[in-house]
């Protein structure tokens, strides 16, 4: 099996045979948002994994506690609960990103109660105060894993936490600059396997397979003359969605949403403390819609989607919006306003969380790509 | 009364409407607080609070609007700001008619997403057609959702103007909860200072400790009041008709911290006093009997306020309290400014629906469990609003909560509370009937 096969392997399955072998010896915690300081876990030596309903294809229990009127990942991550699909996991970690995923997290802690919840309550702004109060919520983390589950986290576990994950950064980075060329090494949709797969394999087996890889795509003679697309949106863990809109004649060269660029563009920093690195990272990495500050805010957003525009030669951006996301609805509105006057051509593509209208996503997508040929 | 300014389409509509109630409705020299929206007090205090922005704009004083999880007394702590609650305008135009339904569909037209909260659309809308003010400056906090905080960005995003933002903390201030964090009220505390800074410095306002105080008195004052009424609806049979607490929600949005609003609140409350002395029920004025108490659990349908009546003709059903009458902010420490400074702070955390809605669902479930309780009542309705995904996330949470601890029943439906297209009144009718006759 080529490294590649191996990581859509870890992608489309929860859990993966990785996370199987790691349960043998070692505990496994969930969570599932772009803010969370993985490495806090990972320096307890509990295997940090995202969270996402991969391969569910239901949600008749979660639609008994929640409504049509919720965000389809949310439903059917719920119903993954509900069913004991993730009873797998030694703990999850909770959050207020959004209201969908934050009001899931109220109905599986009170209705399937994990073995370990922790709540990081995340601000919405990114000054000093704020910087402190995450820095402060990101120690409560930090004690509550020692506390529960009886280990001792020490600056020197961080530490390495973080040089560990940040050469997953620099493996990451390395693999986005092959994109940047006119011929780029591998198709957007390969990408999002890696991708998922990253956030579902312990960092250090990531690390070696995402090297083999980058030797390995040394001899692509690569993807050109085709149509450069951009996804801007929440998040797409399915490597089937890019893989529809490539299959009709484009190639997807970057991308700028949670499992995409969004995780891993700023690098933690190793020359100061590591829980104060941590925080400055998580809170002022490339920021989320929920972000209402200067500093984190749309212009910002703004700024990063069209600096990538133009790093990768985008010749047209893919917006992804789940239903009923709020928060990507107003961005949306927002981008394609000032894309549209900037030039670049631009589609909505509203999904549910499974792979659903396909025939309409391909009439639109196609149509699409051809303004852009 | 002074000709009105005819600038602003949106804005003059809901003016000349509540000109023209008070004219039909406010000739009644026994005037009585239980008149519903159509009460004259309660026409004059909103109407010359709406008026003030043409006061406002001929004397340069800034318009700073803001969101409804934030109380005006904030921006009262200068004597030379005019807070405008963007919802005040919008839902005001919900309830006066259909004319706010054009400002959807053109925000909806021009990119807004359909699902999205028409508590902001129909400003949005009326923002692109250009009939509606622009502000000097926009403050929004982080609660009571994702909805509020995109489409202030928007807003923030259109207009171009100095823009504060309040990050509410998810942890409760009290310490008596499970969820309680010391850190909450300092951390709340320095934003609201912050604000202080950021207004001094975008419109030249000077922060004077005197005029802070005495408007916290007002403040008090009215809420004290507000307390009070809380505590006389109390009594059996309800002292005055649903949604009146509604009523002193409006004027806190609106007022709070002025003459207008204590003196209001004062009013309702001394009504409700002598009719719970007296043991008055409007109800029983109209040859009715009090037969359901009902926790109105959420946001009233602003289309259809008279809905209510109908409740009350038909079951005698009386919605003794509702999610936004139901204000629990405690009067303020006035001996330091910092200490006002910590009760404006727990004022806007407690504030109507931001409190239920900004940290874990015991919030919102705490709410309901302690009104139904308090109030005796029969039963709970949440006529779920389309675009508050976060309170549908844990409706049926709720229901089975409040069942399980009191025995009272909760019912449950789809409404756009400031739509009447989705859902009409003859729907949500058909569904009522069935719930009362099933509990008589």
């Amino acid at each position: 099996m080529s490294s590649l096969e191996k990581m859509f392997e870890a992608a489309e399955n929860l859990p993966n045979s990785w996370i199987t072998e790691w349960k043998k010896t070692g505990k496994v915690m969930g969570y599932l948002c772009s803010y969370i300081p993985e490495e806090i876990i990972y320096a307890a030596k509990i295997l940090p994994i995202r969270v996402t309903p991969v391969g569910h294809t239901d949600s008749t229990l979660a639609d008994a506690c929640m409504s049509r009127l919720n965000c389809p990942f949310a439903r059917y991550l719920l119903d993954m609960v509900l069913n004991g699909k993730l009873d797998f996991l030694d703990g999850i970690i909770g959050y207020n990103s959004c209201d969908h995923v934050r009001r899931m997290f109220d109905n599986w802690r009170l209705r399937h109660e994990p073995q370990f919840y922790h709540f990081l309550s995340i601000p919405h702004r990114s000054d000093e105060l704020a910087m402190k109060w995450f820095q402060e919520e990101s120690i409560n983390l930090l004690k509550h894993i020692e506390s529960h589950f009886k280990v001792t986290i020490s600056d020197t576990d961080l530490t390495n936490a973080i040089k560990l994950f940040n050469k997953t950064r620099d493996l990451l980075t390395t693999l986005y600059e092959l994109r940047k060329g006119k011929a780029p090494p591998i198709k957007g949709y390969e990408v999002a396997a890696i991708m998922s797969a990253c956030m579902h394999i312990p960092k250090e087996e990531f690390n070696t397979l995402l090297s083999q890889l980058l030797e390995e795509l040394k001899e692509s003679a690569g993807f050109s003359d085709l149509p450069r697309v951009m996804i801007v949106g929440s998040l797409v863990d399915n490597p089937e969605y890019v893989k529809i809109i490539e299959d009709l004649g484009s190639l997807v060269v970057t991308d700028s949403h949670c499992f995409g660029s969004k995780y891993f563009w700023n690098k933690v920093k190793e020359d100061k403390s590591p829980i104060d690195a941590l925080t400055e990272r998580y809170l002022l990495q490339s920021p989320c819609p929920r972000m209402i500050d200067d500093r984190t805010g749309h212009e910002t957003r703004l700024d990063h989607v069209k600096s990538l525009i133009k790093e990768y030669y985008v010749d047209g951006v893919v917006f992804e919006r789940m239903a009923m996301c709020d928060l990507w609805s107003g961005e949306i509105y927002m981008l394609q306003k000032e894309l549209k006057e900037l030039g670049v051509p631009t589609l909505i593509l509203e999904r549910d969380y499974i792979i659903s209208g396909v025939g309409q996503m391909k009439t639109r997508s196609q149509a699409f790509i051809e303004v852009l040929k | 009364m002074a000709e009105t300014p005819k600038k602003y389409p949106m804005w003059d509509t809901i003016i000349n409407y509540l000109d023209a109630a008070e004219k039909m409705f406010g000739g009644d020299k026994q005037e009585k607080a239980g008149k519903g929206i159509f009460q004259k007090s309660f026409l004059t205090i909103f109407s010359s609070f709406l008026r003030k922005l043409y006061e406002a704009e001929a004397q340069g004083i800034p318009k700073i609007m803001f969101n409804f999880c934030i109380p005006p007394e904030l921006f009262r702590v200068f004597d030379r700001t005019y807070p405008i609650c963007e919802e005040v305008g919008s839902v005001g135009l919900t309830v006066i008619g259909t004319q706010h339904i054009k400002y959807i569909e053109l925000a909806e037209e021009n990119g807004i997403a359909p699902e999205q909260c028409n508590a902001q659309k129909i400003w949005i809308g009326a923002m692109m057609a250009n009939e509606i003010f622009k502000p000097d400056g926009i403050v929004y906090a982080s609660q009571p959702c994702d909805s509020t905080n995109i489409l202030y960005q928007v807003m923030q995003n259109w207009y171009k103007v100095p823009t504060y933002t309040l990050d509410v903390p998810y942890w409760a201030h009290d310490p008596d909860s499970e969820f309680y964090d010391e850190r909450t009220v300092p951390y709340f505390v320095n934003q609201l200072k912050g604000f202080i800074v950021w207004a001094e410095k975008n419109f030249g306002l000077k922060f004077d400790s005197e005029h802070f105080r005495h408007m916290m008195e007002l403040s008090n004052q009215a809420r004290e009041a507000v307390l009070e009424l809380n505590e006389l609806m109390r009594a059996i049979p309800a002292p005055l008709p649903s949604l009146t607490s509604f009523n002193t929600y409006v004027a806190l949005l609106t007022s709070a911290g002025t003459q207008a609003a204590a003196d209001y609140c004062k009013f309702v409350r001394d009504e409700a006093a002598n009719n719970a002395k007296q043991k008055i029920s409007p109800l029983q004025e109209r040859g009715k009997e009090e037969k359901f108490r009902v926790i109105w659990i959420y946001l009233p349908i602003f289309w259809d306020f008279m809905l209510f009546d109908w409740m009350e003709r038909k079951f005698g059903a009386v919605s003794v309290m509702d999610l936004l009458g139901y204000n629990l902010a405690q009067p303020v420490d006035l001996s330091s400014k910092n200490k006002m400074f910590e009760g404006l702070a727990r004022t806007t955390l407690d504030i109507p629906m931001g409190v239920q809605s900004r940290g874990p669902a015991e919030y919102y479930l705490d709410y309901l469990i302690n009104v139904v309780k308090t109030y005796k009542a029969d039963c709970a309705i949440y006529g779920g609003h389309l675009g508050c995904k976060h309170s549908w996330a844990i409706a049926n949470l709720l229901k089975e909560e409040l069942y399980e601890v009191t025995g009272v029943p909760t019912l449950i439906f789809e409404v756009d509370a400031m739509d009447n297209r989705p859902v009409t009144s003859r729907m949500i009718k058909a569904k009522l009937k069935t719930f009362f006759t099933e509990m008589l």
